[in-house]
């Protein structure tokens, strides 16, 4: 495909239509589109490719090994975050925002028209995509298609797979030369694939496994369904013997039950009209269980009454011995008392003894002969007699010791009875008499209602019916629920034998095993194939490139090429016919220009090449030879947007101007260097405006829409 | 104690008192009757106790009762005075109480009453 004509309207910085006309180059296939920053170049770079494909992606990186486009970019949107495609001005002063690409244009012999449109369906400013309606038209030779259709007409010129060979960002780039030298992981693989139209193959791939992945499922869930069939008919073979077990001890106990309640209604039978026999019977029972009762009430009370009893001696003894047990506590405490006077007297005794039978008349303290020493002699034998006297008299008392009256306290101490022993007795007793009272009671009664006894009835032996009955019925209800629970239970395996069983073990299909088996084998020759194929192909790059690589960098005695190998990494052939170690940047950018030049080549896809910023990176003798070879190859238009500051538009031009078909220059009205409507140079500028002196046009520079300036070549 | 100057005697009760004192001894098959001592010495005793803390006293009849659990010589400190002034060994004296005691029961219980009651 060959470009001839290009009109963008409202896209990026250029409001309004502008054009781009490739005609009436024929035979060149370089063209350039110069500008500062910010006037246009990649704006036009998204243009051409949102007008190809419907779609422009935010800048590619590298990533986890293989190369992976940006995020989709917008065509309408929040302008300070979004960058959205569509021109700001149009969008915010058009009623109906609207933006177009068209593009006249040859293959082979078919002349071709795509025209793209995004338009607003709701009026002014759209807030986002959706608000939009997107129009295609292609027009191939004598075919005309839109929509999807259109897009698979472009598609069969230019494949979307290969847009990255196509249109070149001089940024991503960098990043691309990564993805092409030794050691990432898979390098260009992916690629070469992509060249090879290999995608579609692979999806054949995918497409037949998941078509095997199916069968298999299919007869794995055969084999499943036979094994839970087998399965299922084993259980039911289970259940069955249960259900049967089952229905045996039903019928024992619903057999059992139906004895008993025959047995049950007969003795009902009899019972009836004997109600009075009943109650009779009823307070007979009532009584008897009373009188059981109260006499385990009264051996209680009886044994605690003989508990009690032992000490009841005590309690009487004590009447009297209490009171002799004061009388000896008093007596013990005078003799205590006597003894200690005794011995008191008859020391104070000693003493005066002492005194008078060492007697000198002097004094026995202050050793000065006392006065009339006679008369106290005769003062101490009068006081040792009154002491002999009252000593006489202490010793005259009481006969018993201090140990016989503590002997005869000890004794009576033994028959003291325990606190609290009198109300204790009393009490047990009381209740005693109390339980031994009401059990006499309950027994007169019992004995009333005994003799009572009923006319023609032998109380007895319709006690023991009454008493039968009660059991009888006692045990219908105990066996009821259980005849109940085995009878859902049977029911409930019923339910889930018919589940189970049944139903016949088919064998599983031989056709789609068979068909599995085919289906692999198939696989594996196209994955044999493929790889083939791929390495076939990664040697036509390798030779391509290193073609290309030769040609531009002109030094073949250091550098032979380009090597790619088995891992479809990327490295450049030494003198030695080995990688070089230590290629510069310059080297490097050539080395994967090159395989991206051969992987174009190798696809046969014809059709234009858009190189934004191609200079970056590369320095001036790079820059030159890049230039020089892809705008001599003649198979392809090769599109450059390069900033004024990496190739000069004038020593461009005037250096390949015999390889460039046509040159534009991006400007905004504050770049004209020569008046807009004389042509004269130098314009004068004041504030907003600019001024052509000669003849006195004035323009407005404070607007930054682009303008297109044709470039002479 | 001055046991050896008083005799310690045997005791003995009369039969009507001995019958008594069996009446009252404790039977499991029978909690309906009053029958509040554990053994024949047991009623013994307290019908001593209660003869003596009414102080009534009667003439003990020959039928003796075992001296091995009812030592006489446990009362020595309260019958002393008794024996010694009347001549009585204690065994006689301890009887003579017993079978009054036991007088008192057997009028207690023609009323009526129950044993412990005497207690009260």
């Amino acid at each position: 495909m060959k470009l001839k004509y290009i009109a963008i309207s409202d896209i990026g910085p250029f409001r309004g239509r502008h054009e781009f006309d490739f005609s009436g180059s024929e035979g060149k296939t370089g063209f350039a589109i110069f500008s500062k920053n910010g006037r246009g170049k990649t704006s036009l770079f998204n243009a051409m490719q949102w007008c190809l494909f419907g779609v422009v992606y935010e800048r590619g990186s590298v990533r986890g090994g293989k190369w992976a486009e940006g995020k989709a970019r917008v065509v309408v949107g929040d302008y300070s975050k979004d960058k959205p495609l569509m021109n700001q001005d149009a969008y915010q002063e058009d009623k109906i925002p609207e933006m177009g690409v068209f593009i006249i244009a040859n293959d082979g012999d078919k002349d071709v028209q795509i025209s793209r449109s995004a338009k607003s369906r709701v009026g002014s400013m759209p807030r986002h995509d959706e608000g939009l309606s997107f129009q295609l038209q292609v027009t191939v030779g004598k075919k005309s298609a839109s929509e999807k259709l259109g897009q698979e007409l472009i598609e069969e010129m230019f494949p979307n797979e290969l847009r990255r060979f196509f249109f070149i960002d001089g940024e991503s780039l960098e990043e691309y030369v990564d993805l092409v030298k030794a050691g990432q992981v898979g390098g260009i693989k992916d690629d070469v694939e992509a060249v090879l139209r290999i995608p579609a193959l692979t999806r054949g791939i995918f497409d037949l496994e998941k078509v095997m992945d199916e069968v298999w499922s299919e007869v794995d869930s055969e084999t499943k369904t036979m094994r839970k069939k087998i399965k299922s008919a084993n259980e039911a073979g289970d259940i069955l013997k249960d259900i049967k077990n089952m229905k045996e001890e039903l019928r024992g106990k619903e057999s059992s039950y139906n004895k008993t309640n025959s047995k049950f209604e007969r003795l009902e039978e009899e019972l009836k009209g004997l109600e009075e026999s009943a109650s009779h019977i009823q307070n007979l029972e009532k009584l008897r269980l009373k009188k059981e009762g109260l006499e385990t009430t009264l051996k209680r009370s009886s044994d605690s009454k003989k508990s009690y009893a032992s000490n009841a001696w005590k309690a009487l003894l004590w009447s009297k011995a209490g009171v002799l047990h004061d009388e000896a506590n008093s007596l013990m405490g005078e003799i205590q008392n006597r003894d200690y006077k005794i011995s008191s007297t008859e020391k104070r005794l000693r003493k005066m003894e002492e005194e008078l039978s060492s007697w000198s008349g002097v004094c026995s303290h202050c050793e000065q002969p006392i006065d009339d020493a006679e008369k106290h002699k005769r003062g101490i034998e009068g006081k040792i007699a009154d002491t002999e006297e009252a000593l006489s008299v202490l010793r005259g008392g009481s006969d018993m010791s201090l140990n016989e009256a503590s002997s005869k306290l000890g004794d009576l101490a033994k028959l003291s009875p325990p606190n609290g022993t009198r109300k204790m007795i009393a009490d047990s007793n009381r209740n005693w008499a109390e339980d031994k009272a009401s059990l006499d009671n309950v027994r007169e009664e019992l004995e009333k209602e005994e003799g009572r006894g009923l006319e023609g009835v032998d109380s007895e032996e319709l006690y023991k019916k009454f008493e039968l009955r009660g059991t009888m019925r006692t045990s219908l209800v105990r066996m009821r629920p259980s005849i109940d629970e085995l009878q859902q239970e049977i029911r409930r395996s019923e339910i889930e034998y018919k589940k189970l069983g049944g139903e016949e073990v088919k064998s599983r299909d031989p056709k789609k095993a068979k068909l599995k088996e085919t289906i692999g084998i198939l696989l594996n020759v196209m994955k044999d194939t493929l790889a083939e194929y791929r390495d076939d192909a990664r040697k036509e790059v390798e030779k391509i490139a290193s073609e290309s690589f030769v040609n531009i960098i002109n030094a073949p005695e250091a550098l032979r090429g380009i090597i790619i190998d088995k891992n479809f990494n990327g490295s450049i052939k030494g003198a030695d016919g080995k990688a070089i170690t230590m290629p510069s940047s310059g080297q490097e950018m050539t080395m994967t220009l090159c395989i991206m030049d051969a992987l174009r080549r190798a696809s046969e896809v014809s059709a234009p090449i858009f190189f934004d910023t191609p200079g970056r990176s590369l320095d001036d003798d790079h820059k030159k030879a890049q230039l020089k070879y892809f705008w001599s190859l003649q198979k392809h238009q090769f599109v450059i947007f390069p900033h004024t500051g990496e190739y000069m538009i004038e020593e461009t031009l005037q250096e390949y101007g015999g390889l460039i078909g046509a040159a534009w220059e991006l400007t905004w009205a504050a770049d004209l260097k020569e008046c807009m409507s004389c042509g004269t140079g130098d314009p004068l500028k004041t504030g907003s405006k600019m001024r052509c002196i000669p003849c006195g046009y004035e323009w407005d520079i404070s607007s930054k829409q682009t303008t297109v300036r044709v470039l002479e070549v | 104690m001055l046991t050896d100057e008083i005799k310690l005697g045997s005791l003995s009760v009369s039969e009507a008192a001995h019958e008594l004192l069996s009446s009252l001894v404790f039977d499991e098959a029978r909690p309906s009757d009053d029958r509040p001592f554990t053994s024949i010495v047991e009623s013994f005793r307290f019908a001593f106790a209660l003869g003596f803390s009414l102080n009534k006293r009667a003439r003990p009849g020959s039928v003796s009762v075992s001296p091995r659990q009812f030592i006489v010589g446990d009362y020595d400190v309260i019958l002393r005075g008794s024996c010694l002034e009347e001549g009585l060994s204690l065994g006689g004296l301890c009887s003579e109480y017993a079978e009054g005691g036991c007088k008192v029961i057997q009028d207690h219980l023609n009323d009526g009453g129950t044993v412990l009651e005497l207690v009260e």
